[in-house]
């Protein structure tokens, strides 16, 4: 009887045993993916990051995926890496997470059901990989220009300036402009579009000579301004002018260049040509270093008013500019020149408002 | 005589036996080996998918003593991960040692969750049941008991002993096998053992062989493929790390890096090194591994200054010495830092307003005299340093009345008259403006030009009507009007704010030349000083004459100092004057 029943049991055991040896070995580790891509660690915003890797045993993660958040928040997310019909696995990273300073990232990857703790393949939570997303030049031009100025891109200006040459025969040649300006700054290459309305009025000898008379020259006009920044400390204005004269319709051109930033120091040189009212050109130098004052002292070559005596009309001026609140700030100048004769003063007042 | 309970066990044996060799195709087994494909013949049919682990088992042929039957038995060689299943194949892509050893004909066996897999062994446990199940056949084998039980005994033995053996590599079984006939040498069974050991030892020698081949292969680096497709896909060239490196960046922030390793082998260990751009040492950085195949370190955001950064990368093995990865210290990789654009306060010391007046007389006589004029002007000026040290601006005017000297010394009347009575010298007047550039190329030397521009009048008549008569009146008779240009160049030997020397030279129409040489120094630091000899033909282009100077200036505040200065000046020894000015002079 107990061989008998020894029978079965000797049979159970020969038919279990190649199960049993399945089983003998020590257990093998979680099957686990490996992953290989190139890092990022810099990127331009705004663009799309697209991680490409090959992923050996990829099956053994289904869930394998690229984890970021962008730096400063919390919260992380995934992106999965997805195999594309050319070869290789992507996961992308969405244009509109990337921005700056940056993103961070790791790589992570979790087997099927029943599998153990989710498996690190590149950095981790505790140490992820940064993506810098540095801002471009413009980019950080215009948070520059939008801190120091308070965010105010609008700009209303007044400006009337004014000389008197004299003249040795004592006949008049003077004139006085004015003129209102809106100025939006875009803060970027463009810098600043205006646009504006002006007058000029004056009176200059229409010919030389003591027996000469003065006459009187005027123009009405609308113009249009645009400020470009190819650099950061180089300026380029130009403008267009179209109105009416004392002679008839009136055109206009202007532009200039300045080498600095044109609220601190900076030289400019400048010119304009209006039709019968003559051309005009300037240096100007303008130094910062007398905040809140912001002061400059020009040369200035003219025929305003149009003058036809004598191409000579030159003088210096000085003005300064002071900031009665950040959004408000008045200006004068005074100006020391000559045409014809000895030299005389000007000068004028202006005012501008920024919101 | 056997007896029928042995006769029975016997046969039980022997059906159990010749049932339990499995046929070479009755277990899932690896199909085809090609490079570090794996194909077996599990597939999806078999429940099998994608991610299914499954062991990859070598079998050994065992025969069972005691019945003479052929056995196989398996022993686990490792694991592999399905990567795609057919209906009734999978490929899987072994670990390279893995993938050496697999041969075909091993046998593979679900290890992952089974699922809605059919057990092979279950079904075999059954059906071996079914079989002990069935009626014994009649006992054959007589009906002597105690030879009934020592036959038992013995099959017992023998049993326990191939149990033993079961999932043992060869050697270990042939160990246990020569123990057995330690004890049983002349046995029933003892030559099937011999028989089996035989087998055995030949299995063995064949699979030391078979692994000798395998280790003896060239190795297969399964990372280096990973690597090589990571270059094809990405096109990244050869080398031993990879990385994507910032092409510029922000100053003042760290750069950390991380580098794909694509040799391990020549990548246990890794070093970073650098140095701001230009810079003379460069600082060791530890790399430490990361994941699966990584490197990474970082640049302290010290080192991101400047227009650069210089790095390299030098890697080594377990045992080898440092070699170049990525770039090297004679010829480092360089990535570029932007420009601060962050805009600095205003700086002090940049600004300077000077206003001078000069008298100069080089007769003596004074207002009398027929060679004299004063000299004003007023300067802004300003330091950029970058690209150009300075920028000034300035308006003068230049008034006075000069003459051959001769001819002015030979009046006896001092009217200036030659022997036939005519007048022979010029009021002038000269209203300017300038700029003037000044360009640094090192510390103490500085190159200043400066071009002008203005309305000269010349009034050749002898009416005491004053200087500006052209200038200010209606009355132009003997009066010339010139648009002047002129330029003056100087050079400047030392420090701007120390002492330094200024050699220069000017020009201007219809107005005179000037050389000059300028001595700057503070014997205090509040009593700036200034030396200067000059060599002019001013006010009118007709004799030169020179000119001593001694300017001394009071800084009693940092902003603003007055000075005064008395000249010398003389054309011969006998055409000589003294004179003086003052100047007032901001900066800030």
């Amino acid at each position: 009887m107990k061989i008998a029943m020894r029978a079965p049991l000797v049979a159970l055991v020969l038919a279990a045993a190649p199960a049993a040896a399945l089983a003998a070995p020590a257990p093998a580790p979680p099957p686990r993916a490996t992953v290989l891509h190139v890092p990022v660690s810099a990127t331009a915003p705004h663009a799309a990051v697209s991680l490409v890797a090959v992923i050996d045993a990829a099956a053994a993660e289904p869930d394998l995926v690229a984890r970021f958040r962008r730096i400063g928040a919390a919260a992380w997310r995934d992106v999965p890496f997805e195999r594309s019909s050319a070869g290789g696995w992507y996961a992308i990273i969405p244009a509109a997470d990337v921005v700056p300073p940056g993103l961070e990232y790791y790589i992570a990857g979790r087997g099927g059901a029943g599998a153990p703790a989710e498996a690190l393949h590149f950095a981790s939570a505790e140490h992820p990989q940064p993506i810098r997303v540095d801002p471009g030049l413009y980019d950080r031009l215009e948070a520059l220009d939008r801190a120091r100025t308070g965010g105010r891109r609008e700009v209303v200006a007044l400006d009337v300036d004014g000389h008197d040459f004299g003249n040795r025969y004592r006949l008049g040649d003077r004139f006085l402009r004015a003129e209102l300006r809106w100025t939006h700054h875009a803060f970027r290459q463009l810098h600043a579009v205006g646009f504006g309305f002006g007058a000029i009025d004056g009176e200059t000898p229409a010919a030389a000579g003591a027996e000469a008379q003065s006459a009187r020259h005027a123009a009405r006009y609308g113009f249009a301004e645009l400020r470009v920044r190819p650099h950061p400390s180089l300026f380029l204005d130009a403008r267009a002018t179209l109105g009416v004269s004392d002679d008839g319709f009136l055109r206009g051109i202007g532009g200039a260049i300045t080498f600095g930033k044109p609220w601190r120091s900076n030289v400019a040189v400048g010119g304009e040509m209006l039709d019968s009212l003559g051309p005009t050109a300037f240096v100007r130098l303008q130094w910062d270093t007398a905040a809140p004052l912001l002061m400059g002292a020009s040369i200035v070559r003219t025929d305003l008013p149009g003058a036809v005596i004598a191409a000579d009309g030159l003088y210096v001026r000085y003005d300064v500019a002071y900031p009665v609140v950040p959004a408000f700030t008045v200006r004068a100048s005074v100006s020391y020149g000559a045409r014809d004769g000895a030299a005389r003063f000007g000068g004028g007042i202006g005012t501008q408002l920024a919101f | 005589m056997r007896t029928p309970s042995a006769l029975f066990l016997s046969g039980l044996v022997a059906a159990i036996a010749l049932a339990a060799p499995v046929p070479l195709r009755a277990e899932p087994a690896v199909l085809a080996v090609d490079g570090d494909d794996v194909y077996v013949d599990l597939g999806s049919r078999d429940g099998v998918g994608a991610g299914a682990a499954l062991e990859l088992v070598r079998a050994v042929v065992v025969r069972d003593p005691a019945s003479g039957a052929t056995l196989r038995d398996r022993f686990a060689l490792g694991r592999l991960i399905v990567e795609r299943a057919g209906d009734h194949v999978a490929l899987t892509h072994p670990e390279p040692d893995l993938g050496q050893r697999a041969r075909v004909g091993d046998e593979v066996r679900l290890a992952s969750e089974r699922r809605a897999f059919a057990d092979p062994w279950a079904e075999k446990i059954a059906a071996a049941q079914a079989r002990a199940s069935e009626p014994t056949p009649a006992p054959g084998v007589g009906t002597d008991r105690a030879a009934a039980e020592r036959v038992v005994a013995e099959t017992e033995a023998v049993h326990a002993v191939w149990t033993r053996t079961l999932g043992l590599p060869p050697a270990d079984r042939i160990a246990l096998w020569r123990g057995y006939l330690a004890d049983h040498g002349s046995g029933r069974y003892a030559g099937a053992v011999r028989q089996e050991i035989d087998s055995l030892v030949a299995q063995e020698a064949a699979l030391e062989q078979a692994t000798a081949a395998a280790d003896a292969a060239e190795p297969v680096d399964r990372r280096r493929e990973l690597s090589d497709a990571l270059a094809a896909l990405t096109g990244a060239p050869a080398a031993p790390l990879w990385v994507a490196e910032p092409a510029r960046v922000l100053p003042g922030r760290a750069i950390a890096l991380a580098f794909a390793v694509a040799e391990p082998a020549r990548t246990r260990r890794g070093w970073l090194y650098a140095r701001a751009a230009g810079g003379d040492a460069f600082r060791r950085l530890p790399l430490t591994s990361d994941g699966d195949a990584y490197l990474r370190g970082e640049i302290p955001a010290e080192l991101v200054a400047g227009d650069g950064v210089d790095w390299y990368v030098e890697v080594a093995s377990d045992d080898g010495p440092p070699e170049p990865a990525l770039g090297s210290r004679e010829a480092p990789r360089t990535i570029d830092v932007a420009r601060d654009v962050t805009e600095p306060p205003p700086a002090a010391g940049r600004s300077q307003v000077s206003a001078v007046v000069d008298y100069v007389d080089f007769d003596g006589g004074l207002a009398r005299g027929h060679d004299q004029y004063y000299q004003a002007e007023i300067d802004f000026g300003y330091r950029f340093l970058q690209p150009v040290h300075a920028v000034r601006l300035g308006f003068g005017t230049l008034s006075g009345t000069g003459g051959p000297k001769d001819v002015i010394d030979a009046d006896p009347a001092g009217q200036c008259r030659d022997d036939a009575g005519a007048y022979r010298c010029r009021r002038v007047d000269f209203s300017y403006v300038y700029t003037e550039i000044e360009i640094r190329p090192q510390r103490v030397i500085a190159l200043m030009l400066r071009p002008q521009a203005g309305l000269l009048t010349t009034d050749r008549s002898d009416r005491p009507a004053g200087v500006t008569r052209c200038r200010s009146t209606s009355d132009l008779r003997d009066c010339d009007f010139l648009t002047g240009l002129g330029l003056r160049a100087r050079v400047r030997f030392g420090e701007e704010r120390g002492t330094h020397l200024v050699l220069g030279a000017g020009f201007t129409q219809g107005v005179g030349t000037l050389f000059e040489a300028n001595y700057h120094w503070a014997p205090q630091p509040v009593i700036p000083v200034l030396l200067a000899v000059q060599v002019t033909d001013q006010p009118v282009p007709e004799d030169f004459g020179v000119r001593l100077i001694a300017d001394v200036g009071w800084r009693g505040a940092s902003w603003v100092y007055p000075s005064m200065r008395v000249s010398y000046q003389a054309r011969d020894i006998d055409h000589a004057g003294l004179s003086g000015g003052v100047g007032l002079t901001f900066d800030w």
